[in-house]
């Protein structure tokens, strides 16, 4: 194992070092019948089943990788849990809000349908197999269902872009990590109690009042994105990603040459494991060189942790996971050399696990294939045919691979930034980055790129493809070509918008339709400038003394977009309404009564 | 399809509003309309997020937990009678006392942003806010018992929390600058959000029962910051909005160490740059300033402490004699309604400036530190705080007298067992500690002479430890008593150390080269017997054979103890040599079996050749740099220095029994005499393990708690990595 890196060094060329000492974990145990883990691929006892996100499609391939049956289980999928010992597969309907409950043998068969909440993505049974567990993204909650019958067993509110959800071996509680509080949810499956736990900031940052920025973005580094959780014994490890959005000054002097928190040699974004033990045990932190951890396992077996990396095409391990002596292990690069066509062909790891012999299959989620590393045979790599048709255009399909491209120093400095590492799922990651001596909010992009222009928040871009050529420069990049760009555009035009809670039953509430009047009203003046189909009148506006204009943002999926105004000052919806944040001038909201004020946010968290 | 459905809305909208848009103004600064003033009246709420649970009871050690890294905030109760402490790695103490009488005690949560604390009856209750903006109220116990009685959820994020005096209640700033009085179990009483207000920070007065909420766009350079008072009516648990606000210009920093508020709550201490005096002219070109409203002209150089009476709006500007560049290490506190204190950089100046005076800026004692960089320092009730690496100085202000709290430095070099098994000495170098391994109780510190220090100890007895100081003289010292027994001068400095405790032997190797073997009898120490066979490793043996070396050559010898003791001849030292160099070993055990390690990918091969019974051949899944075998035999104690890692594995097939990352600075391997316990000597803390299992029985950290007057001599840690006492606290 390489030695400890000091706190703060991110030395992203080191494959693994710890940063703080591993909590002890004693219990391996061997690997269940049920999926405890969320995941979108699982080894059964003769094969393995996938399910692909785009396309909604469930598929049972031989241990060889030749498909046996295949099912769709909605227009987008979410994730899988598989019980052996009933040969039945639960796979999240992501747009359809359901559990689809399939019996697998030599085909798939449909059994059953359990109705979630909005949006289910996560799905992980207890080692009993009795209760199925369900994280929801639009609709907030974590659910619990009979799995035999479906009965809801509970449900409760887990708070916004919950996403994997891992069950301790011991049955007792569940953890839920997110895109983008920083902390992972630890619910008692026998109270429901929930305890929230911050993933990563466990080092003195900085102080109060420092931070450069106007906006409230203390401390300097957040956790982010973490897809991907599971157990060893009871520990729960989450892989996340580690963004610093802002310098620290030094000697009062603001490096205004570089984007975020980079600097010489440190790069704004680097991914770290964390070990967080049950109780009050200090956390442990590893950094692992990866770039978009999508998702982990642990093979007791080998007592190996297994993490795919959808930037990189590679399957990373980290051997010896209960042991001191815990350090970096193989890395197999997934890459199908059959299919490679230009530079931008990805395999785009998604989900990893360990088949009963010890080999490791990988679900392949760009290339859409299932991958078999065969560790007894020098961990030759054989693919699965391709399993699903994509609904993209072919150029679409290149540009969802560039966006989530990690590596290509085309893109950002030495590569270290992918369009997807703050834009995860084409969302926001919630921060303000410090871009040029300004802090910029992170946009959402899915659903607000068409007919949206001119984009930047100072609307310096005439339309998307001449964005896009500027953004990777600004990232550090070398640049991109222009059918690159066209690729980027046919992809980002292509994603849906994001769902949102508060359309909770598809119409608006009474207050709802309260609130939207009081939006259209003229003198409150929302209508104004967020006009038409887009709520945006593409115009700029004189909102504030860092920027000369300010583009007028879209506001679809406003209530997925926090924080807001250009610079991210205003941390909540009511914030904003209520004038509370360093722009200020917009609408005449001061003639809304508190009721209203209500109403209104009620109305925007509709769109 | 809900998306379906948002899309069909969106078609719905009332097109007309697309007509273009003015250019908005700029943004007021003010709210112009007086009626919107206060937009969200106060209000009780009750939670509804009562799905949360509080974190399990944790018993915290209330003595050796030292912190591990040099502390970088500290925060004084109301009352100025306990302290919490934050560290470079994140870790948090409360020092339930601050005069010496009771150690600090460890709070189970690390990288605290802010932190407050107040006492409540005999228990202290304690806010922090995590990294990622979740509040958790505390309550510690004087036993050391804490219990989370409160935690937020991190999606609606704190900025501020702050305890009132008397513990039951506290005042919260939201992310979305939403100000809250709740009590301790998080129940909210009350909450105000003023439009276009949005305060990042709060000062507590104290005395005066009012929040002062703080809007700032000050930075480093100076700025503007715009103060308004809510009022707590602690019977009604309710916030009121003050009427009017008040604007400061020319203030570098409102960081919470940097701006002050006074107790009574009149006043505001700060840093900034005194405005400069206005002509008459502009004086008369100035526009009135609005009502209630009150501005300062903007300001100008020089820098120095600024005191505003919030009432009138008075001005008081103090020059201090600070270096330009140590704006940011200073801190500012009331001590009294009256007193300023101002502290820069330890060993840098610290000053108090009355309020009442024209020119009273004082001089009063700094802390002589050893950690020169950081500048943690607070003020209450009179007293001042200030961190010295992992120390805390304490200072009676108005009785002009201080002292220092702190534990002794502790980073083991050596470890030994007694004989009987109930005893551990860990060597420091200055001191040697020396505890019960059975239970808990205070260490007894042995200090080497100030001339001298113990590089390395060991128990020769049970009563009796040899200690070695860095010239290669040997001490015996009755370690209960801390006397000397007996001396020996072994010719020179040694580069390692070990004890033979049944035949009360002691081996030693030079810097240079060359054993030597020491005894003790009769409460003597005899010798140095030399074995100058320029063997660079050796070790003892069981039985007759006693010694065994390895030269440059790698030709191995074995001596009798009889013969070392009565002088070996130029032909024993040079004839009947092995050469041993195809095989070379790491270790010889007291039973001859050679250790022979060979580097392999993915791990190592490790050959133990046994004299009496067949080679064994052991897998290892990495390369240790040191292999300590159980005096019995069945284990290995394997030393990976990389990675700082200690693992047990068994000698007969290597498979694990346990295995621990220390992360760092692993010193020194010993075996209890009965091979039932392990004892590491490591820089983050010294350990005694179950030899089988790996299961903790001894672990200190910082065994010496002390309060001194005169300074520590060495307070920094530079640890980089938590001590193994506050890393396993909850096990």
């Amino acid at each position: 194992m390489p030695p400890s890196i000091a706190p703060g060094d991110v030395a992203i060329r080191t494959n693994f070092a710890m940063l703080d000492a591993p909590p002890q974990m004693r219990a391996a145990v061997g690997q269940s019948d049920r999926t405890t883990t969320s995941t979108s691929i699982a080894a059964i006892a003769d094969g393995v089943l996938v399910v692909d996100d785009e396309t909604g499609t469930l598929t049972l391939l031989d241990t060889l990788g030749k498909p046996r049956a295949s099912a769709s289980v909605g227009r987008i999928a979410g994730q899988l849990a598989v019980d052996r010992k009933r040969n039945t597969v639960f796979v999240a309907n992501r747009a359809g809000d359901t559990i689809e409950v399939l019996q697998y043998g030599k085909a798939l068969a449909k059994k059953a349908r359990f109705v979630t909440a909005a949006e289910p993505f996560g799905v992980a049974l207890t080692p009993d197999g009795k209760t199925l567990i369900v994280t929801t993204v639009a609709g907030r909650a974590l659910q619990a269902f009979a799995s035999d019958s479906g009965d809801v067993l509970w449900s409760i509110d887990i708070g916004p872009e919950a996403r994997a959800v891992a069950i301790s071996p011991d049955g007792r509680e569940a953890v839920v990590s997110f895109l983008g509080s920083g902390a992972i949810a630890r619910v008692a499956l026998d109270t429901q109690k929930v305890r929230f736990e911050a993933i990563g900031a466990t080092r003195s940052t900085t102080e109060e009042g420092v931070n450069l920025g106007r906006s409230q973005n203390v401390p300097q580094r957040f956790s982010r994105n973490a897809f991907a959780a599971t157990f060893v014994g009871n520990t729960a490890v989450v892989a996340y990603q580690q963004s610093t959005p802002k310098a620290i000054a030094v000697n009062q002097q603001e490096s205004r040459g570089t984007y975020g928190g980079s600097s010489a040699g440190n790069p704004p974004l680097v991914h770290r494991l964390a070990f967080m033990p049950r109780g009050w045990n200090s956390p442990g932190r590893a950094h692992v060189r990866m770039q978009m951890p999508r998702a982990i396992a642990y093979d007791a077996a080998q007592d190996e942790l297994l993490i795919a990396d959808l930037s990189t095409d590679e399957v990373i391990s980290v051997a010896h996971a209960t042991k001191g002596e815990m350090g970096a292990g193989q890395r197999y690069l997934i890459r199908n050399p059959t299919r490679a066509v230009g530079s931008v062909e990805m395999c785009g790891p998604k989900g990893v696990a360990t088949t009963n012999s010890g080999n490791v299959v990988v679900h392949c989620s760009l290339s859409k294939q299932v991958a078999f590393v065969d560790r007894s045979d020098n961990n030759k790599i054989t693919f699965s045919p391709v399993l699903a048709k994509s609904r993209l255009s072919v150029a679409a399909k290149r540009g969802r691979m560039l966006f989530h491209k990690g590596g290509d120093a085309r893109l950002s400095s030495r590569g270290a930034m992918a369009c997807a590492n703050c834009h995860p799922e084409g969302r926001n990651d919630g921060l303000s980055w410090r871009i040029e001596g300004t802090d910029l909010q992170t946009p959402l992009l899915a659903g607000r790129m068409n007919g949206t222009h001119p984009f930047k928040w100072d609307g310096q871009d005439k339309d998307l493809h001449t964005s896009l050529m500027h953004t990777v420069v600004r990232l550090g990049g070398h640049g991109i070509a222009a059918s690159d760009a066209k690729d980027l555009q046919a992809y980002l035009e292509s994603m849906e918008g994001v769902r949102v809670a508060g359309l909770a039953n598809g119409t608006l509430s009474a207050k709802q339709h309260r609130g939207k009047a009081l939006f259209n009203r003229e003198d409150v003046g929302c209508r104004k400038c967020h006009s038409g189909k887009n709520y945006s009148d593409g115009k700029s506006y004189e909102m504030g003394d860092d920027l000369d204009k300010v583009n007028t943002p879209s506001l679809i999926g406003l209530a997925a977009s926090a924080p807001y105004y250009h610079d991210g000052s205003a941390s909540s919806l009511r914030a904003l309404v209520l004038g509370n944040a360093s722009v200020r001038g917009m609408g005449h909201m001061e003639i809304l009564d508190d009721k209203e004020v209500d109403e209104l946010i009620a109305f925007l968290e509709t769109l | 399809m809900r998306i379906q459905l948002a899309a069909t809305l969106l078609l719905a909208l009332d097109l007309a509003a697309l007509s273009s848009c003015g250019t908005p103004s700029k943004a007021p600064t003010h709210s112009e309309n007086p009626n919107v003033e206060t937009s969200v009246a106060a209000k009780s709420v009750e939670r509804t997020d009562h799905g949360m649970q509080s974190g399990p009871s944790f018993a915290a050690r209330t003595h050796g937990v030292p912190h591990s890294s040099n502390i970088d905030l500290v925060q004084l109760s109301p009352d100025g009678q306990k302290a919490l402490t934050r560290d470079g790695l994140g870790g948090l103490r409360l020092w339930p006392s601050l005069d010496g009488k009771a150690e600090p005690i460890q709070i189970p949560l690390r990288g605290a942003l802010q932190v407050s604390l107040a006492a409540h009856d005999d228990n202290t209750i304690v806010s922090l806010i995590d990294g990622v903006g979740a509040l958790h109220i505390l309550e510690v116990q004087p036993s050391g018992m804490v219990r989370e009685l409160y935690m937020s959820s991190p999606h609606e994020p704190l900025a501020q929390a702050t305890v009132l005096s008397g513990g039951k209640l506290l005042v919260t700033l939201g992310k979305d600058y939403r100000l809250s009085l709740i009590d301790v179990n998080g129940k909210v009483h009350s909450q105000l959000q003023q439009r276009r207000f949005r305060p990042t920070s709060t000062r507590i007065a104290t005395e005066g029962l009012s929040i002062l909420a703080i809007e700032s766009d000050a930075t480093s350079v100076g700025g503007m910051v715009t103060l308004k008072t809510v009022d707590i009516d602690l019977a009604k648990k309710v916030l009121t909005l003050r009427p009017g606000e008040r604007e400061l210009q020319g203030v570098f920093n409102v960081a919470s160490k940097r701006f002050a508020l006074s107790p009574d709550g009149t006043h505001v201490a700060y840093l900034g740059a005194a405005p400069a005096p206005a002509s008459a002219a502009e004086e008369k070109r100035k526009p009135a300033p609005p009502q209630p409203i009150q501005s300062q002209p903007a300001a100008v150089a020089p820098q120095g402490l600024l005191i505003t009476n919030l009432k009138t709006g008075a001005l008081k500007a103090v020059e201090l004699p600070l270096p330009p560049n140590e704006v940011m290490s200073v801190s500012v506190g009331f001590s009294q309604n009256d007193e300023v204190l101002v502290s820069s950089r330890p060993n840098g100046g610290s000053w108090s400036v009355s309020l009442g005076g024209e020119s009273a800026n004082a001089a009063i004692p700094s802390p002589v530190a050893n950690d020169s960089q950081r500048s943690a320092n607070d003020v209450a009730n009179g007293v001042r705080l200030a961190a010295d690496g992992t120390w805390l100085f304490v200072q009676d202000v108005a009785a002009k007298t201080h002292h220092y709290l702190g534990y002794s430095a502790f980073d083991p070099q050596y470890s030994s067992i007694s004989p009987n098994g109930k005893r551990v000495a860990w060597s420091t170098g200055a001191m040697v500690f020396v505890e019960s391994i059975a239970d808990d109780a205070k260490s007894t510190r042995i200090t080497a002479p100030p001339t001298e220090a113990y590089s390395r100890a060991g128990f020769v007895d049970d009563t009796h430890l040899v200690t070695v100081d860095y010239s290669g003289g040997l001490h015996l010292i009755d370690w209960s008593s801390g006397e000397e027994v007996a001396s020996l001068d072994t010719g020179g400095p040694i580069r390692e150390f070990e004890i033979d405790q049944e035949r009360k032997l002691i081996r030693g190797i030079r810097q240079n080269g060359g054993t030597w073997v020491a005894e003790v009898k009769n409460a003597s120490l005899l010798g140095p017997h030399l074995v100058q066979d320029a063997g660079y490793r050796s070790g003892f043996l069981d039985g007759e054979r006693g010694l065994w070396s390895i030269d440059g050559s790698n030709v191995l010898r074995t001596y009798e103890i009889s013969k070392i003791r009565s002088g070996l001849s130029t032909s024993e030292l040079t004839k009947n040599g092995v050469d041993v160099s195809k095989q070379v070993p790491m270790v010889v055990d007291a039973k001859g079996n050679h250790y022979i390690l060979q580097s392999e990918s993915g791990g190592a091969k490790l050959t133990i050749s046994r004299p009496s019974a067949d080679t064994r051949v052991l897998q290892l899944t990495a390369t240790p740099s040191k292999i300590v075998p159980s005096p019995d035999g069945t284990k290995l104690a394997l030393l990976s220095s990389t990675s700082a890692t200690v693992e047990v594995v068994s000698s007969k097939d290597a498979s694990s029994l346990w295995s621990r990352s220390f992360l760092q600075g692993v010193r020194h391997l010993s075996w209890s005499a009965d091979s039932s316990h392990l004892a590491v000597a490591s820089q983050v803390g010294a350990l005694v393990q179950e030899g089988a299992t790996g299961e903790q029985v001894r672990l200190g950290c910082g065994p010496w708690f002390e309060k001194r007057v005169s300074p520590p001599p060495s307070t920094v840690s530079f640890l980089q990595v938590q001590n193994l006492c506050e890393r396993n606290a909850g096990q």
